[in-house]
């Protein structure tokens, strides 16, 4: 069986519940950029977040309002949503966390133990540790550094997602990166390996 | 500019900096993400209610408050129509309505009753407080059969992601529709999944999209999509009335406790597929 067969079917599903009246395909829309999305959510989002879940909440949005979409810049689009998305999620789970009790261990660490790799623990710990930095930098550069070293967007990738001159994209990634080194200078894990 | 993983380990925070950037994952999606969003999605359609479960309470509660608002106002007003001015209704037992339902009946009694004058003439009785009193029979006939309707409408839960059709529904179908084409013992492992999602909600194929679905799970029991298949053959089986249901959708909630189908398995158990 072809990939090609394999893609004809699952568009099929997807269009069964999608609007036939937009503009724009969402089936295609859907295959074109699942991964870019997948890995903007995984870059902001970081270690804690459920990106599969949050990849879903994304297509959904972009399943109501597509009929309005105009199509010019979708990774723009895409990308408002998918930060979005990820920002409300994060509060979301700011308010579980006041108003319920937080779960003691997360999910993925559960999985990570049951493999039984000390390298997987220490890994999430240090990528742990990261996101916990990226948190305390300035909001406004705090994007532009997580798809740039994250992501793995250039400068001026970044600059049309986020709607910015590639100048400040670059001007924001220095700040960031100065601030960084600053805090894992001053952090108190910094040295432990 | 170079990014910190690809820098050289020469100044000390740097490094420290670098062996954290290092440690980040790469985002790239897993193996079958793709796909299993897909399903979702498929699953889910376009009117998936917006993550607000938070107004489910608070519609229950303005249902609520309206029902018992229409309960308390209704009877009350209509025996002042037919009593009239001198009239005195038969004192009632006192019964306190609820802080809710008094202050609705407040609010609604003006604008819609009669004069003001006439209200407050008309009422049976008013408390020391000046609320008034809702009479007894006002939370009879009328109301009790209102109310729960109100309350079952508003407190609803929220929309299960896969509706489990009424037997009825799906019975002329089965017998109407052509069977989904067969598919090949060698095909793609998502491939079997769409059809059988195709077949179940496209194509309304119900003996398909079960033969398509278990072909999975049995070839691939632990594949990418299990989770994905099992709902959906939780939902086929169900739409088959077969005896069944109850154990893929015990087999459901006992691999997937957690799973973002369990309502349909929880719908399934409840429903109570069983031999007949």
């Amino acid at each position: 069986m072809r990939s090609d067969d394999v893609a004809a079917v699952w568009i099929g599903a997807l269009e069964a519940s999608s609007d036939r009246d937009a503009p724009c395909d969402f089936a295609a829309m859907y295959q074109t950029w699942f991964r870019p999305v997948y890995r903007w959510i995984r870059a902001l989002g970081g270690p804690g977040i459920d990106a599969e879940d949050l990849a879903q909440d994304v297509f959904l949005v972009v399943q109501r309002r597509l009929p309005g979409f105009d199509g010019a810049n979708p990774a723009g689009w895409l990308y408002r949503i998918a930060q979005r998305t990820v920002r409300d999620h994060r509060r979301r789970a700011w308010y579980r966390n006041i108003f319920l009790r937080p779960r003691d261990v997360a999910l993925d660490e559960v999985a990570s133990a049951a493999a039984g790799s000390d390298e997987q623990l220490d890994r999430l710990e240090l990528e742990r540790r990261f996101y916990d930095l990226v948190h305390q930098l300035n909001p406004r550069w705090r994007n532009s550094f997580l798809l740039f070293e994250i992501g793995g967007l250039t400068g001026d990738e970044i600059a049309q997602l986020e709607g910015i001159p590639a100048a400040t994209v670059r001007t924001h990634l220095f700040r960031a990166r100065k601030a960084m080194i600053a805090l894992a200078a001053s952090s108190p894990g910094n040295g432990v390996p | 500019m170079q990014r910190l993983r690809d820098t050289e380990p020469d100044v000390t925070t740097t490094a420290e900096l670098r062996r954290l950037a290092h440690a980040v994952a790469d985002p790239e999606p897993p193996p079958g993400a793709q796909d299993r969003v897909a399903v979702a999605l498929a699953m889910r359609g376009r009117h998936r209610p917006p993550t607000s479960a938070w107004r489910a309470p608070i519609f229950a509660a303005v249902a609520l408050a309206i029902a018992s608002a229409v309960v308390v106002v209704r009877p009350a007003s209509r025996q002042r129509v037919e009593d009239g001015r001198a009239t005195v209704a038969p004192a009632p037992p006192r019964v306190t309505s609820p802080p809710i339902a008094r202050v609705a009946t407040t609010t609604m009694t003006g604008p819609a009753g009669p004069a003001p004058a006439a209200t407050t003439e008309a009422t049976p009785e008013a408390t020391p407080e000046g609320t008034t009193e809702a009479p007894r029979e006002a939370a009879s006939p009328d109301a009790i059969r209102r109310a729960p309707s109100l309350l079952a409408m508003r407190s609803e839960p929220r929309r299960a992601p896969v509706a489990i059709e009424s037997p009825a529904r799906t019975a002329p179908q089965i017998a109407s529709r052509p069977t989904a084409e067969p598919v090949a013992s060698g095909a793609e492992p998502s491939e079997l999944v769409f059809r059988g999602l195709r077949a179940l909600r496209q194509d309304h194929d119900i003996p398909a999209a079960a033969r398509l679905l278990d072909e999975y799970r049995a070839r691939f029991p632990h594949g990418d999509l299990a989770e994905e298949a099992l709902a959906l053959a939780i939902e086929a089986h169900a739409g088959l009335q077969d005896p069944t249901t109850n154990e893929l959708a015990d087999e459901y909630l006992r691999r997937f406790p957690q799973g973002r189908f369990r309502a349909v398995a929880d719908r399934a158990l409840s429903s109570g597929h069983e031999l007949p």
